[in-house]
């Protein structure tokens, strides 16, 4: 027995079988999962509704359903308005993130203190905020009650009844939960820079400005392209804040694409039509992370060639 | 003894078919020696489960059919859930709670199962159901459930400040009437113009004249009750959108206008929000559904219990006439699935559970939300216990006018696109006549969509549904 | 010296006013979760219970009504708080074991070609409801509709890139030199992996845990999807308090919210010395 284990082993320890031993799972489950992408492809190019028999009966309509997809304002708008909540949060969580950190790098009193308690929002269930902001945004709710009082002058703002003001609550909701993330990356970024060129740098007389503008930073912005890359893939994603905060109303204001898709594929029974919108999705979500993986791999060569230098 | 009766037929025709194979024994008693018992499984939204989980063990001392596993969604997610069977025949519910709305759907996909065969021989009490609620449960010409919740809306008032001597003088002096129960919508919004006040003079007001729902998902309803009232249909008999005409522009503008004597935030609030509002006494009226009631004259949470007044729900001058129009505004149904195990059991325990003694039960629990919807609720001491005896003889009345909603196949998108124009031009986005003329559009979509020819049929059949009277008795 | 103090008091003012950001929401959970039914929402707010009590908690923690002892609805609270620490722990698990031995292996052979952790990502650019109809179909012929496996796979797939992703950075970390010199002194293959990499890169293995195990502990949409009575987790429970007088029941569903933030805090806590290190990414130690 022990000579069947020990022939096993040393099986398992050649390169080309070691190499490929996390694959083999790994690739079965992304079989596994590409059988249902079929499906949904299959479904794209059929018109199916829930409402109308078996799917497999259903007649072959070809790129119909890609047709109706983009000429559906809805469709259109959602994905404009899901990639504008996007590209105001993420900026902002970037931000918040970043000023936070920076200010929470070096040992003070009380710095564990915020740092722990930042983390925070991040903890706790998305829909959970969401049922939460729904009693603090009432228009007399203790939001405005606060912001009345730092005012001097009654706010009513109007947070979830609002056109323009709904779209701040979900971008709000978002930025207020998800900072605490960055915060933690850039954080991490600043424990983990290397003490060597700053070192050098502050030898050489630099500022401290000079220093965190040419030195530090440059050296965080793989780890910024990081959160970057992170925060965008999941708030292309929205879906818990507006269903539970404004049922993507008032008007349409607040409808993400999971939002409408939902509703489409759920409610409206459309399933072709939603499967049609979903991979046009995903070819323009696909795109956007090219960009930003090759950014990101750009920055990571970069390194490796200064790091090499 | 009628309920005896029923019990017995159940239990008859139950251990005489479905029973003999599945649970041994041929009587309740014998049944429970043999410790045999069936569970149906329920999807439902939390806003029924206490109430069924205190009557439907009764039921299972009786005859072994009892409640097992519990799918409880929110109450806008049901559709979806069950859409979600319909594709998986999982077999996970039995039967289940829904709103009409969902019926022309959930039958079209396969998963709401007919029950005529079942209801031909168990002869539901669906003869004492009011005006043309019955009818809900029905699509097509088949019966799909059996209806458990009159969720027509009622309109109500502060009873406290009608009675003010000052304010009525002052009123009347300015309108020539009242004050009291509006019978039409101006009437109404002269009540809500007259005592939305400014206490602190702060420019926002602290009592508001009128209160419905405005919100995202919700605020449809009360536009088309409005339309209903101004003789409006939303198809002709070709299923040509007919919102875009006189009586649509008019009803909503008459809609936007009102909302200038509610709370700010009212389109963002739905029940959650609304309930509490007005229990807290900050409205002068209401229009919503009639489990305000349990909310308004609950002992400990409500600061308005005992001064309210309960309306008919007011209507339009239509060539000459009032016609008053009470929107079944949601509404339950019990429905059975196609895909559970045990379809005939399950309807026998939805029989039982809307037969007239089970249903003045559970309409009576105010934790749960059945609202009255048979013509023996009104007398039933129970039911005008939780409710007040003025608010259920009104809202009786109420549902002898009460038109369905469009309850057609695609009903949710339909709604869902009326909805939403219907708030933009609410947000002053977009004009009255645009938001409808949109609304047309995008019906005839659908309705292209889902085939035309079907959906004539549906439509025809629905009209059965729509009450004849102007006024109820 | 007057320097410093003006640092310091800008430092603390902007700092406590994030504090104050982020403690408002969990108070008012906290707040709303002591009140009675006729608190919750307010005119104007009360941002103290008036008479606090714990019936959210006890209604959310005892058993429910008699009929359901015997059903898997017994404990309202209990049931899916289990089912989501169960799933999400799993699959984290999981995912973690595959995704980091997956980054290894690229990272030292380049198995899969250049581009593989990247077309990874890709399982998470599609947003979950795009997935969820298929996945229905699918899972019901499999017999995975509602059941444990069923949920943990999908979680595992859509956790896989983030681990993938993260675990490469501290794996590209180790210096390969020390893995040739174990090697050369006659380790195995996985010897040099528990006794070399794993020490280096631990603090990343957990980061990593932390992070895919927040992700699918509040995960809505599969779980609603693909779930029915068998396994039900917290945040489709939340969904179910709603009740007639109030329409939502933010006092259970408060409870439940802070009941549900104790587990990941604690795991917070718990690692609290590798969180730091954990999502630096290791990139900047070259």
């Amino acid at each position: 027995m022990p000579a069947a284990r020990r022939a096993a082993l040393s099986w398992l320890e050649r390169e080309q079988v070691f190499k490929w031993l996390p694959f083999v799972p790994v690739q079965a489950l992304l079989v596994f999962l590409l059988l249902p992408f079929v499906l949904l492809v299959y479904l794209s190019l059929v018109s199916w509704r829930i409402t109308r028999g078996v799917w497999w009966h259903a007649p072959f309509v070809g790129a119909a359903n890609f047709a109706g997809a983009v000429q559906d304002e809805r469709f259109v708008w959602a994905v404009i308005r899901t990639f504008g909540f996007a590209a105001a949060a993420v900026p902002l969580e970037l931000g918040l993130g970043f000023g936070l950190a920076l200010l929470c790098r070096e040992r003070f009193r009380g710095r564990r203190f915020y740092t722990t308690l930042f983390l925070l929002p991040m903890m706790i269930v998305p829909a959970v905020v969401g049922y939460d902001l729904s009693m603090l945004l009432i228009d007399q709710g203790p939001l405005n009650q606060i912001l009345s009082l730092l005012a001097g002058r009654p706010v009513t703002v109007r947070w979830i009844s609002d056109y323009r003001m709904a779209k701040a609550a979900i971008v709000g909701a978002d930025v207020w939960q998800w900072t605490s993330l960055v915060f933690l990356i850039v954080l991490s970024g600043f424990a983990g820079l290397p003490p060597d060129p700053i070192r050098a740098a502050r030898a050489m007389g630099a500022s401290r400005w000079q220093i965190f503008r040419y030195v530090e930073l440059p050296l965080l912005k793989p780890v910024l392209a990081i959160a970057l890359v992170l925060r965008s893939m999941e708030a292309l994603k929205i879906f818990d804040y507006p269903v539970l905060l404004t049922e993507g109303g008032p008007g349409n204001s607040t409808e993400t694409i999971a939002v409408y898709l939902w509703r489409v594929g759920w409610d409206f029974t459309r399933v072709s039509d939603a499967a049609a919108m979903s991979l046009i999705l995903m070819v323009v979500v696909v795109m956007y992370t090219v960009i930003a993986i090759h950014i990101l791999r750009r920055e990571r060569r970069q390194l490796a060639e200064e790091a090499a230098r | 003894m009628k309920r005896r009766a029923l019990l017995a037929t159940v239990l008859l025709v139950w251990s005489g078919t479905a029973g003999a194979a599945e649970v041994p024994g041929r009587t309740a008693d014998e049944r429970a020696i043999n410790g045999a018992s069936l569970k149906l499984n329920m999807l439902t939204s939390p806003f029924h489960t206490k109430a069924l989980e205190r009557e439907i063990p009764i039921f299972e001392k009786a005859t072994g059919i009892g409640l097992g596993d519990l799918i409880e969604v929110g109450i806008l997610q049901i559709q979806a859930k069950a859409m979600a069977e319909a594709v998986a025949k999982s077999g996970s519910f039995d039967f289940w709670v829904g709103d009409p709305i969902s019926l022309p759907d959930t039958a079209e996909a396969g998963l709401a199962r007919p029950i005529d065969e079942f209801a031909a021989r168990g002869l539901p009490d669906v003869d004492d159901v009011v005006g043309g609620f019955a009818e809900q449960g029905r699509y097509k010409g088949k019966t799909y459930g059996l209806f458990a919740d009159g969720d027509n809306f009622i309109l109500v008032l502060r009873k406290d400040w009608l009675e003010k001597p000052d304010e009525r003088q002052k009123f009347h002096a300015k309108y020539g009437w009242g004050p009291g129960c509006p019978d039409t919508y101006e009437q109404w919004a002269q009540l809500a113009e007259f005592f939305t006040r400014d206490f602190d003079g702060d420019g926002v007001p602290d009592f508001y004249g009128a209160m419905a729902y405005r919100a995202r998902s919700w605020g449809w309803r009360w536009w088309l009750q409005r339309f209903y009232a101004k003789g409006g249909m939303p198809f002709d008999d070709a299923m040509r959108p007919l919102v875009v005409g006189k009586e649509g522009v008019e009803a909503l503008r008459d809609y936007i206008a009102l909302t200038r004597y509610m709370p700010k935030d009212i389109l963002g609030w739905a029940t959650p929000q609304a309930y509490p509002f007005y229990a807290a006494g900050h409205a002068f009226s209401i229009m919503t559904y009639p489990s305000i009631a349990l909310a308004a004259e609950h002992p400990e949470k409500s600061t308005v219990r005992g001064k309210n007044a309960y309306c008919l729900v007011p209507g339009y001058i239509v060539s000459g006439k009032l016609v008053r129009r009470s929107i079944q505004g949601f509404g339950n149904i019990f429905y059975v699935s196609s895909y559970g195990k045990h379809a005939e059991a399950a309807y026998w325990l939805i029989q039982w559970l809307t037969s007239k003694e089970v249903s003045a039960r559970l309409v009576t629990y105010t934790d749960s939300v059945f609202d009255p919807f048979m013509k023996s609720h009104r007398s039933d001491p129970r039911v005008i216990r939780s409710r007040t005896k003025e608010m259920v003889e009104t809202h009786l009345r109420n549902a002898q006018v009460s038109p369905p909603l469009i309850l057609l196949q695609g009903a949710v998108e339909y709604d869902d696109a009326l909805d939403l124009n219907i708030q933009e031009a609410l947000l002053g986005r977009i004009s009255a006549e645009e938001a409808l003329n949109r609304t047309a559009t995008a019906w005839e979509r659908i309705t292209d969509q889902v085939g035309r020819t079907a959906q004539i049929e549906a439509w025809k059949a629905l009209r059965r549904a729509f009450p004849t009277k102007n006024v109820p008795d | 010296m007057k320097r410093r103090w003006l640092v310091a008091f800008v430092r603390h003012a902007i700092l406590l006013a994030w504090t104050a950001v982020t403690l408002i929401p969990v108070y008012w959970m906290l707040n709303t979760s002591f009140k009675h039914s006729g608190e919750w929402v307010t005119w104007p707010p009360h941002w103290f219970p008036e008479q606090p009590t714990l019936e959210n908690y006890a209604q959310v923690l005892t058993p429910g009504s008699t009929i359901f002892e015997l059903g898997r609805q017994t404990l309202k609270v209990l049931k899916p708080l289990w089912d989501s620490l169960f799933t999400a722990t799993a699959s984290a698990l999981v995912a973690v074991a595959l995704g980091s031995a997956l980054a290894y292996s690229w990272a030292r052979f380049g198995t899969g070609g250049k581009n593989y952790p990247y077309s990874v990502l890709t399982i998470r650019m599609l947003p979950p409801i795009v997935i969820a109809v298929p996945f229905l179909v699918y899972y019901v012929s499999l017999h995975l509709l509602d059941t444990y496996a069923g949920l943990i796979l999908v979680y595992i797939a859509t956790s896989l890139p983030y681990v993938i992703w993260m675990m490469l950075a501290f794996i590209e970390d180790v210096p390969s030199e020390l893995e040739s010199a174990a090697r050369v002194m006659g380790a195995s293959r996985f010897r040099v992996l528990s006794s070399v990499v794993l020490p280096l890169t631990v603090s990343g293995l957990v980061a990593t845990f932390l992070f895919v195990f927040i992700l699918n502990w509040s995960e809505l949409l599969l779980a609603l999807t693909l779930t029915n009575t068998q396994v039900s987790t917290i945040p489709i429970t939340l969904n179910k308090f709603q009740s007639v007088n109030e329409g939502r029941d933010y006092g259970p569903q408060a409870a439940i919210g802070a009941i549900a933030t104790l587990p990941v805090v604690a795991l917070g806590f718990l690692i609290q010395k590798h969180l730091v290190k954990g999502f630096s990414f290791g990139l900047l130690r070259k």
